[in-house]
């Protein structure tokens, strides 16, 4: 009896303890969230990837903010998401009511050489961080006789991209630059499906970017039929699911070149990335990024994300931010390298 | 095949289960309530409803979006006809030959064969999708990138039908509408062209303000213009008896609708081609095959059946490889396939095998839907006619906050805006002068897919991609399609150029406005030098086909005997206003109804959209056309709350920053709308 006595004086004291230590202002931020909208911008329109990405978070994310604000997902396609990039960084309220999703590529594109239009600077956003990361891989039709990254580097072939700011044409001239395989990118498909489709008429033979797990989720019959081949994984890790295929980054023992594929290839691991304004309150930062992280270990919303068949590996929105500065910190010689790699080859 | 037949007939049950009749139902009044609304579409529709469909089951969500999808180009008819402004970017075809019928008293025919012919077709799409499911596989991957750009040149040969008499202003049209159409990225390079560092130009202008710019604005304004009521014995003419009248033209020319379903299901397979300009092939298609085609564009009734079969065909052409493969076809099927996504289904074989009841299903939707829109079209029209006898002091401060705000929700930009007035201008003068404009929307239109299946064809195929027998074949058609009007258009031309004369000599509005396409072409050329070789290609040829030919056609108006003869309205376009309003008032009462819109817009940066429209309307009323200040009054709250219900609180469109929410920010958070 005593002991549960003094249990509960100690369980009353911590638990007094815990709320004086979180400081007073996280009541500021329910208050603030309370009864209050948060707008979540999606740079695509109504039912691609990230946007149902963007709305499943919408619809799990408030009741883990504090004062618990209904989320509104709103689409604001245009530039190929630039538009709304610039909206979240230069126009929308700096209070934390305004988050967004943008390409993966965007935060990169500067640093890349493409800066028209861009009103943005990457390393500023809040970033509250992103829902998966997602190991990409080149996929050949069987038939084209591409079953390795030996054969890459030997015999022709031709893949498929969908215009030059495309992850399909910038991975593609990255390993045709870099590594002088003996491939051609034929460009200008609507969009990677086109591509599949032209890969089944034997008009290209392949395509290097596919995300492991749209193809896991969507086309798996490919590979359980052995119709399509996997010579090389794209991203900064190997993913374990893939085993025996070479990752790109270790095909290279140069250091600099190294780093410019590190640069190039990051994008994967941000692959839907949340950001909101610059110089948000620190302590709605933190509420945001609580929030997303709690969202991510929500198991209603994980439910959700396994009947939708999307992956969740949540990246932090710390482990964004660092990754976004660390690309922005090499040196200029490595930069040289990795917009010498992306360039047109012909 | 008896597994597929037993499947339909389970999808069929599913489908017939009375809470998924009644979703359709719903899904059938909303599309036909957005069809009317001049520059909303089966897109926008899409767009909202589909966050709604989260929680329904798979067949269900179908039933709500191809409910909404399958309709909107039925009702988009009854604008066409009563106003002569187009109710989607499909129903412009049917402005020409559905709004003279109703000017001369035959609404009903009109409307009783369009909604007719848009069943048949509706179901005839449907049906070449059943009938294809075995087939989708093999068909599509017949069809590559020579296949797509023989199509495409396909439709762009049809500006030769639908320029009418005026050759030389019709290539220029299509000429300048290709020219605008490279606005953006290149897909090769990435140059930006013709951008100036415009974000909102980088995705290239978008098509509704071109459409509506070009189709509904005129219209308006020339309403303004005239000011008289569209028809008087409209509403007395309209009921069943009338529309019975139409429903028998549409049996009288059954092969025609056939023919016209049948092209609008093949042109609706291939990506890019979608309702606006598959309606004009058709239109162009109806007049090269049918007899006696001078009567076209005199309110011949097959002129509104030709393009409403072939645009409610289409939806089941587009379906093919979004079930397919998951390639859309369209914007809409961009949206349907996110909807696929939503309820963890894959287009490609699994649709075919495993999921093929939802297939089923989806075409059974289609079916339903149109045969529920139709029915519900032909009863309600006489209601809706009430509407062509409303005074335009009434019916334009009601219909220009419509288009202005529907116009700004495509990519709600103040660029959609600008281009919708440039546009409307434009129009304005080419439907004064007798300049083809449904040219120009098969460049705008076409202009992209041709240049992408041009480049792939020929990295892909080298030159052999012209012998592949699709293609071929393809070719053949083409040839048929231009030999008549090549033929007479060299004879005209001849003739024309043999009676220029120093004496004619005269600087008019028709050689000005040549003037200014010329130096628009022109700066074109100058800014474009600059880019990439392979990025210049298509653009600068056709440039310079544009200024060649536009450059003959000033010659022809500074030079020619009077044109009066040869500006007699042609084909594909609409007849020439017959007014008999000295020029002066003309001029005067445009520039006047454009500076009431610019001022709209510039109202709308002052004070956001919404208030705008109230405060629009007021003037416009009060003002503009001397009406009792109470009864504007009215009007405008009336206008404002349909406004604020259906475009803030329905399709929660973001609204821009107005300057007045810069000053009083608690404005701002108190309405959201500044």
């Amino acid at each position: 009896m005593r002991k549960s006595h003094r249990f509960f004086a100690a369980a009353c004291v911590s638990a007094f303890a815990l709320i004086a230590a979180v400081p007073v202002r996280a009541a500021d931020v329910a208050s603030f969230y309370k009864g209050r909208t948060v707008q979540v911008m999606i740079g695509f329109s109504a039912g691609g990837g990230y946007d149902i990405y963007a709305r499943t978070l919408a619809r799990y994310m408030g009741k883990h903010i504090p004062g618990n604000p209904t989320m509104v997902p709103q689409n604001m396609p245009g530039a190929g998401t630039l538009k709304v990039a610039n909206y979240i960084y230069s126009v929308a309220p700096k209070d934390g009511t305004v988050i967004g999703t943008f390409a993966r590529g965007i935060p990169m594109e500067k640093l890349l050489g493409r800066t028209v239009g861009q009103q943005f600077d990457a390393t500023k956003f809040t970033w509250i961080g992103s829902v998966t990361d997602e190991p990409s891989v080149c996929v050949f039709w069987a038939a084209s006789g591409i079953k390795t990254w030996q054969d890459m580097k030997t015999k022709p072939w031709k893949v498929g991209g969908s215009g030059v700011t495309s992850d399909l044409d910038i991975y593609a001239n990255v390993l045709r630059n870099m590594f002088h395989l003996p491939g051609r990118l034929i460009t200008g498909f609507p969009g990677g499906t086109e591509v599949l489709l032209s890969m089944q008429r034997r008009e290209v033979d392949g395509r290097c970017g596919w995300s492991w797990s749209s193809l896991l989720s969507r086309d798996k019959h490919l590979m359980d039929q052995k119709l399509v081949t996997i010579p090389l994984q794209l991203g900064l890790e190997a993913n374990p699911d893939i085993p025996g295929v070479p990752l790109v980054i270790d095909q290279t023992n140069d250091p600099k070149e190294k780093a410019a594929l590190r640069m190039i290839f990051s994008r994967q691991v941000m692959a839907r990335p949340f950001a909101a304004p610059p110089n948000l309150p620190p302590d709605r930062t933190k509420a945001l990024r609580d929030a997303f992280d709690a969202t991510m270990k929500d198991p209603d919303f994980l439910a959700e994300m396994k009947k939708l068949d999307l992956e969740v590996r949540p990246q932090s929105g710390l482990k964004v931010e660092q990754l976004v500065k660390e690309v922005y910190a090499y040196p200029p010689d490595v930069v040289k390298i990795a917009t010498d790699a992306i360039k047109v080859a012909k | 095949m008896e597994g597929q037949f037993a499947m339909a007939v389970h999808a069929l049950q599913l489908l017939l289960e009375w809470h998924r009749l009644l979703i359709l139902v719903l899904g059938v009044v909303i599309g036909l309530a957005i069809g009317c609304m001049p520059g909303l579409g089966g897109v926008v529709a899409l767009a909202v409803l589909i966050p709604f469909t989260y929680n329904l089951d798979a067949p269900t969500s179908f039933a709500l979006l191809l409910g909404v999808a399958a309709v909107t180009t039925t009702s988009d008819l009854i604008p066409a006809v009563l106003f002569g402004v187009p109710g989607t970017v499909g129903a412009a075809a049917t402005v020409i030959d559905g709004h003279a019928m109703a000017r001369r008293g035959e609404a009903g025919r009109a409307f009783g064969a369009g909604f007719v012919s848009a069943a048949v077709g509706g179901i005839f799409g449907a049906l070449v999708l059943a009938l294809a499911v075995p087939l989708l596989q093999p068909l599509m991957l017949a069809i590559g990138s020579p296949e797509l750009l023989a199509f495409s040149i396909f439709g762009l040969s049809m500006v030769a039908t639908l320029s009418g008499r005026a050759p030389l202003k019709g290539l220029t049209a299509a000429g300048v509408g290709l020219m605008i159409s490279m606005i953006g990225s290149g897909t090769q390079t990435g140059t930006l062209r013709w951008t100036f560092d415009w974000l909102y130009l980088f995705d290239g202008v978008p098509l509704i303000p071109v459409t509506l710019g070009l189709f509904a604005l005129p219209e308006l304004a020339d309403m303004a213009i005239n000011r008289r009521k569209i028809a008087s014995g409209a509403i007395a003419e309209v009921n069943l008896s009338s529309q019975w009248e139409g429903v028998r033209d549409v049996y009288r020319n059954w092969w025609l609708v056939l023919k016209c379903s049948a092209l609008g299901t093949a042109l609706g397979v291939v990506p890019g081609i979608g309702s606006a300009v598959i309606d004009w092939i058709v239109y162009g298609y109806a007049v090269r095959t049918e007899k006696n085609p001078e009567r076209f564009g005199t309110g011949d009734v097959r002129g509104v059946i030709a393009p409403e079969s072939s645009n409610n065909a289409k939806e089941g052409g587009h379906l093919v490889p979004t079930i397919a493969f998951g390639v859309p076809a369209g914007a809409s099927m961009t949206l349907l396939l996110g909807a696929f996504l939503l309820h963890g289904l894959t287009p490609g074989p699994d649709m075919l095998t495993k999921n093929l009841d939802i297939t089923y299903s989806i075409i059974w939707s289609l079916t339903i839907a149109h045969v529920l829109g139709t029915a519900i079209c032909l009863v309600g029209a006489r209601q809706l006619a009430r509407f062509a006898e409303m005074r335009h002091a009434i019916l334009l401060p009601m219909v220009m906050p419509i288009v202005f705000v529907a116009t700004f929700q495509a990519t709600r930009s103040w660029g959609d805006l600008y281009f919708l007035l440039f546009f409307g201008i434009v129009g304005w003068i080419m439907k004064r002068f007798a300049w083809p404009r449904p040219p120009m929307v098969l460049g705008f239109v076409l202009g992209p897919i041709f240049e992408r299946y041009l480049f792939l064809s020929n990295e892909i195929y080298g030159a052999s991609w012209m012998l592949r027998p699709v293609v071929i074949g393809i070719a053949i058609l083409i040839a048929w399609a231009l030999y008549r009007p090549l033929g007479g258009t060299v004879v005209r031309l001849v003739h024309e150029f043999r009676h220029l004369s120093r004496e004619h000599l005269k600087l008019n509005g028709k050689a000005i406005f040549t003037l200014f396409l010329i130096a628009l072409i022109v700066a074109a050329l100058i800014t474009s030098s600059g880019w990439p070789e392979i990025e210049q290609i298509v653009p600068r040829t056709a440039c310079w086909a544009a200024l060649i030919v536009a450059t003959l056609n000033l010659i022809t108006e500074i030079f020619g005997a009077d044109q009066a003869a040869t500006t007699v309205a042609g084909h594909g376009h609409a007849l020439e206003e017959k007014s008999d309003l000295p020029m002066g008032v003309i001029v005067r009462r445009a520039v006047e109804f454009f500076g009431w819109l610019i001022g709209l817009v510039a109202l709308a940066a002052l004070i956001g959209f919404i208030p705008a429209i109230g405060v629009f309307v007021v003037i416009y009323m009060g003002i503009g056309f001397r009406e009792p200040l109470p009864r504007a009054i009215v009007f405008g709250a009336a206008m404002t709350l349909f406004c604020y219900a259906l475009f803030d609180r329905g399709l929660s469109v973001p609204w821009p920053q107005a300057v007045l929410g810069d000053w009083v920010p608690a404005l701002r958070d108190a309405s959201g709308l500044m």
